[in-house]
Order: C-alpha cells, then structure tokens, then sequence
C-alpha cells in the first residue's frame, strides 16, 4: 500500500511526459485524478493505523542492493501516519488551485508530481538510503517550479527576482543534505552493522562521543529545511517566489521533512547526541520563534508575512522537539501538521488575492471584506489558527508545546509566549487593514474565490476546525509513535 | 674503470633532463616534440641497462625498448602530420601563438 | 598454448575496424552513412562474444593478457560506448567533417585499444595500448581538419600528450629497475611496505603519467582546451571513454601491484582527488561554453573517481565501476543532447540553450535529466552510483574527502542550474522547433532509459561488478 502510495506521483509524472503538450483536458483529469487517488491512499493509512498496536505498521520490504545493506523498506508510526495524511490533504487542494497553471502546464504537474512523490517517500521511508533519496528527490524539482512559474518581488529599491529565490533555495537546502549525507554514512561506518535500514542501525547504537559528534549534522542539515535559525532565509524568499500550489506544499509539507528527518534520524538514533545538543537546540528554536515573528510584524508583502509567519512557527515544533519530553514533542508532531495545513491556506488565500489584484502590498489593501466575503473569512481563520485560538488546531499544539518548555526550560518558555503575542499582534493588524475598514474603491472590481478555490481551502479550514475540536483524532496515533520513541531517550 | 648500472642510468637521467629542459622551455612546435623524443630515449637507455644488469636472464627490457622505438616513430609521424595540418593554415609552428583555445 | 577463443573480440574489433575502413573507399558519398550503423550493429555484435565469455578466468601469453570478469565489464562498457558513438556521430561527421569512414574505423580502434589496456596485466602491454588508445585520440580531436580550434586542439593534444607518455615510460623503466619485473603481480611480490627511492620516483612518474591520461588536477591542463576544440562525438568520446580505460587500467594495475605499499601511495592519490574535486568544480563555474563547462565537470567527476581509487577495497572498486557506467551513460547522454542541439543550430554556447524548452522539448528535458544526474541527484545514475562509491570510501576511513566531495556536489549543482536555467527560464532568441533525426532521437532515449534504470534499479549491475572487482583481489 505504501509503495503504491509513493509510486502513483512517479507514474503519473511519466505519463504526464508521454502526454502531447496540447491536451489540457486529459493532463488536468489525470492531475486531478492523481490528486484524489493520493488523499484516499493518504487517508486509508492514516485510518488503517492502530495506535493501540504501535510500532511500524503497512510494512513492506524488498530487497534493493545487498552488499550496501540497502532495502526498499517502507512503513508508518505514529508519528508518520499523520504528515502522511497531511501531505495528501495539501497535495489534493494543491492540484485544485493550480488548475490553471501557465505557461507550460505540463511541465508544471509532472515536477509537482515528482516533488509530492519525494514527500510521501521519505515520510514512509524506512532505510536510511531511501529516506535521503526521497528527501533530494523532493528538492530536485524545486528550482525549476519556482524559477519557471514563480514571481519575483520589488522591493522599490531593489528587486528580489524567482531565479534568485529559486537558486537560494535549491542550493540551501542541497547544501544542507550534505551535511545529512555525510552524516549518515560516518553513522553506517560506525554502527559497523553494514546497513542503513533504519530498525538496525536503532538495534545497533553508537558510542555517546559519537552520538555527541555526529548529531550536529543532523540537527543543522535537516534544521535547514525546517528554517532553523540562522539558516531559515531561503524559506521565506523561496516560498514568497514560488507559485501558489508550490508555496502550499514546500511551506506546508517539505519544511515538515526536516522536522520529521531530525526526529527520526537525529534523536531516535542519536538519543545521547540530542541530550547534549537540545539546549542549543531549543535556543535557536526559541530565536526563530521570536525572530520570526518579529520578521513577520516588519513586511508590507503579504506573501512575505507568510512567509515568515511559517519560520516563526516551526520555531515551536523544533523548541517541542529539543525539550524531548513525551508531552512537547507530541505538541511538535501535531503543530507540523496544523502548520502545515494552516500554511497551506495562507498561501493558497494568498494565491488568490494576488491572481486578482497582482499586488501583494498590505498598505495599498483596504477593505476587501467587502468585495472578497468568502477569502476574508478563510483569511479569518487561518489568522486566528496562526494566533492559537482555541477551538482551532493551532491551540493544541501550541499549548503542548508550551507546556513541554514550561517542564524544562521556563525561561524560555516565557519568550515563547511572547513570540506569540507579537503573532497575535500582527495577524489582527493584517486582518484589520486588509480585510476591514472602508474599502479602498481601487478594489471595486475584485472578485470573490470561485467555487473551485472556495472548496480547495473549506477543505483546509474543515481539517483546521475539526483538528481544533477534535485533537484526539490524531493524537492517539501521535502519542503512540511519540511514547514508543521517547523510550529511547 | 669499469662501466657500471650507474653510468647507464647517468647517462638516462642527463638525457631525461636535456629532453624535459626542451619540451618545456622550446616554443617550436618541432623543436617541443624533438625534445620528448629524447625523453623517450632516455627510458630506453634505463630499460637496455636495467635488463642487462637487473635481469640478465631475461630479455623484457630489451623487447621494451624496441616496442618503444617503434611507438616513438609513430608518435613522431602522427605528431608531425598535426604540426604539418596547423602550419598550412596558420603558417606558424610556435605554440605561443597557436591560442585560439583559451587556458 | 594460448585459447584463442578468448580473444575473439578483439580479433573481430581489429577486423572490423580495418572493415569499416575499406568500406570507405567503396560506397559512394551518399552511403557512407552505413559505415556508422554498420559499425555500431557489429561492435553489439561483439557484445555477445563478450557475454558469452563471462565467468572465464585465463591468463594469456603468460599473464600478458587477463581475461576475468573484471576485463569482461569494461570490455561490454567499450564495445557499448563505441556503438553509441557511432551512432551519435554520424549525423555531426555528414554534416561538419570529412572522412566518415576513417573517423568511424579510428572509433573502434580505440575500442580495440581499451579493451587491451583493461586487460593487461603487465606495464608494457599496458603501455603499447595506452599509447594506441592516445594516438587515435590525437587524430579524431584534429579531425575538423578546416576548422583551426580542432588542429590547434590536437597539436596541444598530442604535445603534452607525448610529453606525459614519455614520463609514465620513464616512470616505468624506474620501477621495472627496481624490481626487476613489468608484471603487476610481479611488482606486489617485490614491493614491501617501504619503497626503494627509485621505486618511489618511478611511482609518482607513473602516478603523474596516468593523472595526466584521466586529467586529474593538476595535470588537466590540456583537457578544456581539447575537449573545446575537438569535433563534438570526440570531445563526448574521450570524456567518457579514454577517463574509463585509463581507471580500468589503473585499479587492476594498484590492487594487483601496488597493494602491499598502499599507505605510501595512497595520500598522493588523496592530494589529486581533492585537487580535482576542488578545481574541476569551482572552475567550471565561469565557463561560457557547454564543451568548456563538461570539461571542468568532468574533471570533477575524474576526482571523485580518484576517491574510490584511494580507498581501493574490493567495494571501493565495484564504487569506481559502478560510478564509471552511470557516469558514461549521463555523460554520453548530455554530449548527445548536446550533439543534436549543435547539429541543428550550430550553437555551442551556454547562452544559446535559451528556450530550448520551447522549441525542443524532449532534448531540453533530457539534457535536464542528464546534468540533475551529473549532479547526483536522485532518481537518476549519478546519486546511486557517488552513494554507493562514497560508502565504499567512507568505510575506508576517507569520510572526510568524502565530505569534501558532498560539498563540491553543491557547487557542480549551481554551475548545472545556471544551462537548466537558460532551456526552461530564458526566452528564445531563435523561434524554429528543432526536430533531431531518428537515430539520434532512438540514441537519446536508450540512454535516458539507462540513466534512469542504474539510478533506481541498479541491482544487476551491482552483483555482476561486485563479482568482478572481487576477482580482481583474490
């Protein structure tokens, strides 16, 4: 069922190349067939997984390459079964608003594909190969998706073109899994197991100074691609001249793959190493919190606030994770996917305001409550999940989170908390000025979503409110997963 | 004075040195692969000496040298047919100035 | 007594190659294209001599020439790459250069003469081979006989050529000397842990010699300004083909006799990969010509090569092999891109691949397969194969050079962006939509197909390299 799940993106990505240029109708059915085959695949996993059973479950294995110890070794835990499903939610509302992708529609959906193969691969992964192969695979497609289809944004006296997002983007994140590439094989050559499969090397163990030396470059390779600070810049220029659907998925899903790798590979293999480093850790989590949303409160681009909003929130699931407690790292896992979701209706809003509008600047919106009713109120509740409203999936999150901190640093637990004043500070101020007041007659003639990015994100807000009600719907599956890792602690 | 290995390879290694100090300090094209030529002779030189001294059962120095004359002559002609192909177009055989290609 | 049923390919090759040139003289003009197909339809031909000899174990004229899996694998990479390009070329040779016959004879020459060097056991059968491989390589870099940049490519060829060809025989008289043998594992039995001085120097001599032949930092000098100047099938021919012979040669001559003083040499062999990791890579950079920029990277990739060569343990070695045939088919499959780009449109500057996604799309996305290969990115050869001989190193102690490598990956990731940039991002300046011929189309797509299959199942591959590099140490 997993191979299946991680195959179908490939498969269609090769038809897709097959397809003559000029068949729209068919590239879209298949794109949007594609789509749902994926979020039912997504959702039968997720659902399919007991969390009283625990463990990896839909394990499948085949052999791959002996003599390097390398088997295509696939299944979820708990912690996995619920990005898993995240990702399929993204990937489908993904494919919705980018039905009318130009130019090169084509060329669009087949690196879209490829890119959502590389999510579900390495979410499913349990070979270390396979894992890093997945995880490349899903920023190989990037430069050309954001260099191709992108925008650029001028910031009057200077111009931050989509080349220069792109290549940024592309190059950070490459660089960083070097750091992962050469940090996984210094742990195949000291395991001495002569494997990467993931259940050997934890069977395995390593000597604390080698767990000590090696979790660094875990903790930055993959804390590159969750926006650690200081190398979180790519993240908000990338996502900013990406195109919608692209923002959607790298904010929402890919920068989850960091997180997920640094759970996976850095603290459940390296439990000795993420003691010694999860002060840093929590630290630099802590700065990207307040960092970002100090960034965040600064932009006149919409897309931008976005953009930064999301560093300023995988700040609290990289501070869940360094608190290694079984309580924030279940906070961790379960804000990785309101974010994602949440961010994936950020960006997607924002999409829509700006195919309309062609500005993204706050100071020149005013009122558009009036002419875009049905954005302005997802807009609503994508700010107020971002500000941690209860009853939204945001809360939850948050608030395991902080309590985690609050266990074991309470200092820093205090600034968290005032990283997300300054959030709730500058959602309102957003909402207020762009979506209330009197309406700027600029905008007279804005259109409302139509219905078919209307159900794109009510399929988004739906997850966010019936999360936000209903937290235990996956927090079983993810106290399961997170309760079997912390044994290892 | 009886005349030993060491003079043989002297000898090679003077010719070794007189054939590099060409092939590196020559601008004539000619002149560059007269100059490797001798290196060339120089490793026979060492060959014929090491298989009568080293191995004087064997002959495989000896067969060596003459594969190596033989690859020597052909390097030569092959080396000049290209020199020959430049000089008709360019009318030039010093390789200073043959830099059309830039490195 | 000598089975000379075990050298029938290369009695064949030797016939074939003559065959192809008399051919030459007798089909009109019009026809000389036959030359080629024919030419690639008798070297697959070959192929199955080749296959059919799998699994021997034979030492020929007392041990002058090996036959063993080892020699068997290089020997079917040869005949393939001979195969791919003659069919690559023939579209350029009609078009851009004289002589079709002669050209494609001298391609499988140098057939003839890796599948020699791969097989040698001893340095003068090594040598006469390494030298005919060179020769052939002399004239079809200077084969665009009107065209200046070719004659100047092979003058430049052939005099640093020659010059490196003299210091490896000197380098081999020094080591002959020293141990009063030419046979590799002649050599293993007289060389301990210390070298003699004379065996040292004629160690580095022959070291510099070879890094010259592979064009490793920083005796690649010649290697940009050849790989420019030469007509394009022979730039993506020695890129991919002469690189293999010379490592091919170079891993059975160090396993089989060097082995014993590895921790003498090895740090030499260490001090040119780091070297051409470093240089290949940053200097590809600036590069403004497509022929320029693939000769820096593949430089580069000689260095990562070294890598394996370095760590030289039976895996190291099945890294080095199974690394060579993903990188020969991305490699040939970029040149051939490139090849049928340029016979449309003339057009060998980076910035002439603008909009190429427009008006050739299959090319423009099969040139993007090839460079995220050469990259190593996964899906394709290039990330399975560094992985695989990265590990084998890694295990060897060499993490850092690795590391080293990794990193430099990154910069040979931007440097492939910026002609993936050009094809996809900027506009065409040129309108027509290029519609290269069917071969060169079939060509493309045998390769694209390889690339693929080694970089996501690369399983059958593997088991038979690894059978032939163990060979190789026991």
């Amino acid at each position: 069922m997993l191979s299946v799940l991680v195959l179908v993106p490939v498969l269609v990505a090769g038809l897709l190349v097959a397809l003559p240029s000029g068949r729209l109708r068919a590239l879209r059915s298949l794109a949007l067939g594609a789509g749902i085959v994926e979020l039912a695949l997504a959702l039968y996993v997720f659902l399919s997984y007991d969390s009283n059973l625990g463990g990896y479950q839909l394990v499948e294995r085949y052999r791959w390459l002996d003599s390097l110890g390398v088997s295509f070794h696939l299944g979820v835990d708990g912690v996995s079964a619920p990005l898993v499903l995240l990702n399929g939610i993204v990937l489908f509302t993904g494919v919705i608003i980018s039905w009318h992708m130009k130019p090169r529609p084509k060329d669009f959906f087949i690196l879209f594909f490829t890119l959502a193969s590389g999510v579900f691969g390495t979410f499913v992964a349990l070979d270390l190969f396979f894992l890093f192969f997945f995880y490349e695979l899903a920023v190989l497609p990037m430069y050309l998706l954001i260099g191709v289809w992108g925008s650029s944004s001028d910031f009057g006296t200077f111009i931050r073109t989509k080349e220069y997002g792109a290549l940024k983007l592309t190059l950070v994140l490459v660089a960083g899994s070097v750091l992962v590439w050469v940090g996984l094989l210094a742990m195949y050559v000291e395991a001495g197991v002569g494997s990467f499969d993931l259940l050997d090397l934890e069977a395995a163990g390593m000597s604390v100074g080698v767990q000590r030396f090696l979790f660094p470059f875990f903790m930055l390779g993959f804390g590159v691609l969750a926006g650690l600070w200081p190398f979180h810049t790519w993240s908000p220029d990338g996502h900013v001249a990406a195109p919608t659907a692209v923002s959607m998925v790298h904010a929402g899903v890919l920068m989850k793959l960091g997180a997920y790798g640094l759970l996976r590979v850095g603290i459940s293999l390296l439990p000795e190493g993420a003691h010694a480093w999860a002060p840093v850790l929590i630290v630099l989590g802590t700065v990207n919190v307040v960092y970002g949303a100090m960034s965040a409160m600064a932009q006149k681009d919409l897309k931008y606030v976005v953009g930064y909003s999301s560093v300023s929130h995988m700040g609290y699931v990289l501070m869940g994770l360094a608190t290694l407690t079984v309580v924030g790292m279940d906070g961790a896992v379960l804000q990785m996917f309101s974010h994602g979701i949440m961010t994936a209706l950020f960006f997607a809003l924002v999409g829509i305001v700006y195919e309309r509008a062609h500005v993204r600047d706050i100071t020149v919106f005013e009122g558009l409550a009036k002419r875009m009713g049905l954005t302005s109120a997802f807009f609503v509740v994508a700010g107020l999940t971002s500000l941690g409203l209860p009853g939204l999936s945001g809360f939850v999150a948050e608030f395991l989170v902080f309590v985690g901190v609050f266990q074991t640093y309470p200092v820093l637990g205090v600034l968290a908390i005032i990283g997300a004043a300054i959030t709730a500070v500058y959602i309102l101020r957003l909402l207020g000025k762009v979506f209330f007041g009197p309406l700027n007659p600029k905008w007279e003639k804005l259109p409302d979503a139509t219905p078919r990015e209307g159900f794109a994100a009510a399929v988004l807000v739906a997850t966010i409110v019936f999360v936000g009600v209903n937290p235990g719907f996956l927090m079983r599956a993810i106290d399961s997963g997170v309760q079997a890792l912390a044994t290892r602690l | 004075m009886n005349v030993g290995l060491e003079h043989y390879l002297a000898l090679s290694a003077v010719l070794l040195t007189i054939g590099l100090y060409g092939a590196l300090a020559k601008r004539n094209a000619v002149a560059i692969l007269m100059a490797i030529e001798i290196m060339l002779n120089a490793a026979n030189v060492a060959f014929v000496a090491f298989s009568r001294y080293v191995t004087p059962q064997l002959l495989t120095g000896q067969v060596f040298a003459m594969f190596v004359i033989t690859v020597a002559a052909a390097e030569a002609a092959v080396g000049l047919a290209l020199v020959l192909a430049i000089y008709r177009s360019r009318r030039t055989v010093d390789a200073t100035q043959v830099d059309m290609l830039k490195g | 007594m000598v089975d000379y049923k075990l050298l029938v390919p290369q009695f064949l090759l030797a016939g074939l190659a003559f065959g192809l040139l008399a051919l030459d003289l007798v089909l009109p003009p019009a026809r000389r294209r036959y030359i080629a197909y024919l030419g690639a339809l008798g070297l697959v031909g070959i192929v199955l001599s080749t296959i059919s000899l799998r699994g021997q174990e034979a030492a020929l004229y007392g041990g002058l020439f090996l036959i063993d899996n080892y020699a068997l694998f290089f020997q079917g990479l040869f005949l393939v790459m001979g195969a791919v390009i003659l069919l690559a070329a023939e579209d350029h040779v009609r078009k851009f250069l004289g002589h079709a016959g002669e050209y494609y004879g001298l391609v499988v020459v140098a057939v003839l003469a890796m599948t020699v060097m791969t097989s040698a056991g001893e340095l003068l059968t090594a040598y006469i081979a390494l030298e005919l491989l060179s020769f052939t390589f002399y004239v079809l870099s200077a084969y665009a006989t009107r065209d200046l940049r070719s004659n100047e490519a092979g003058v430049k060829y052939i005099l640093l050529g020659a010059f490196s060809s003299a210091l490896l025989l000197y380098g081999i008289s020094l080591i002959y000397g020293a141990t009063g043998t030419t046979y590799f594992r002649g050599i293993a039995g007289a060389v301990g842990g210390t070298l003699s001085p004379g065996l040292l120097l004629g160690l580095v001599l022959l070291i510099a010699g070879f890094a010259f032949k592979a064009a490793a930092v920083p005796f690649h000098m010649w290697a940009p300004d050849v790989y420019e100047g030469a007509p394009l099938p022979t730039t993506a021919y020695l890129s991919v083909a002469a690189k293999a012979a010379v490592f091919g040669l170079l891993l059975r001559l160090f396993s089989q006799g060097l082995l014993p003083a590895i921790e003498v040499w090895r740090w030499v062999i260490v001090a040119l990969a780091a070297a051409s990791i470093t240089v290949g890579n940053l200097v590809a950079i600036p590069q403004t010509n497509i022929k320029r920029l693939l000769a820096y990277s593949s430089i580069g990739q000689a260095g990562y090569l070294l890598v394996g060569l370095a760590a030289l343990s039976p895996q190291a070695v099945s890294g080095v092999l199974v690394h060579l045939a993903g990188y020969a088919a991305t490699n040939l499959l970029a040149f051939t891109a490139v090849i049928a780009y340029y016979n449309e449109t003339g057009h060998e500057q980076i910035e002439d691949f603008a909009g190429a996604a427009e008006r050739a799309p299959y090319l423009a996305l099969l040139l993007t397969i090839a460079m995220f290969s050469l990259a190593g990115l996964p899906f394709f050869a290039g990330f399975t194969t560094k992985f695989y001989l990265f590990t084998a190193a890694a295990q060897e102690g060499l993490l850092w050079l690795v590391g080293l490598a990794a990193a430099m990956s990154v910069v040979s990731l931007y440097y492939y962006l910026m002609v993936i940039k050009q094809m996809y991002i900027h506009p065409s300046r040129h309108s027509p939509r290029l519609r290269p011929g069917f071969v060169l189309t079939g060509v493309l797509g045998v390769l694209a197909f390889a690339v693929v299959a080694i970089g996501v199942y690369p399983g059958p591959l593997v088991r038979f390299i690894e059978t032939a590099s163990k060979g190789l140490f026991s």
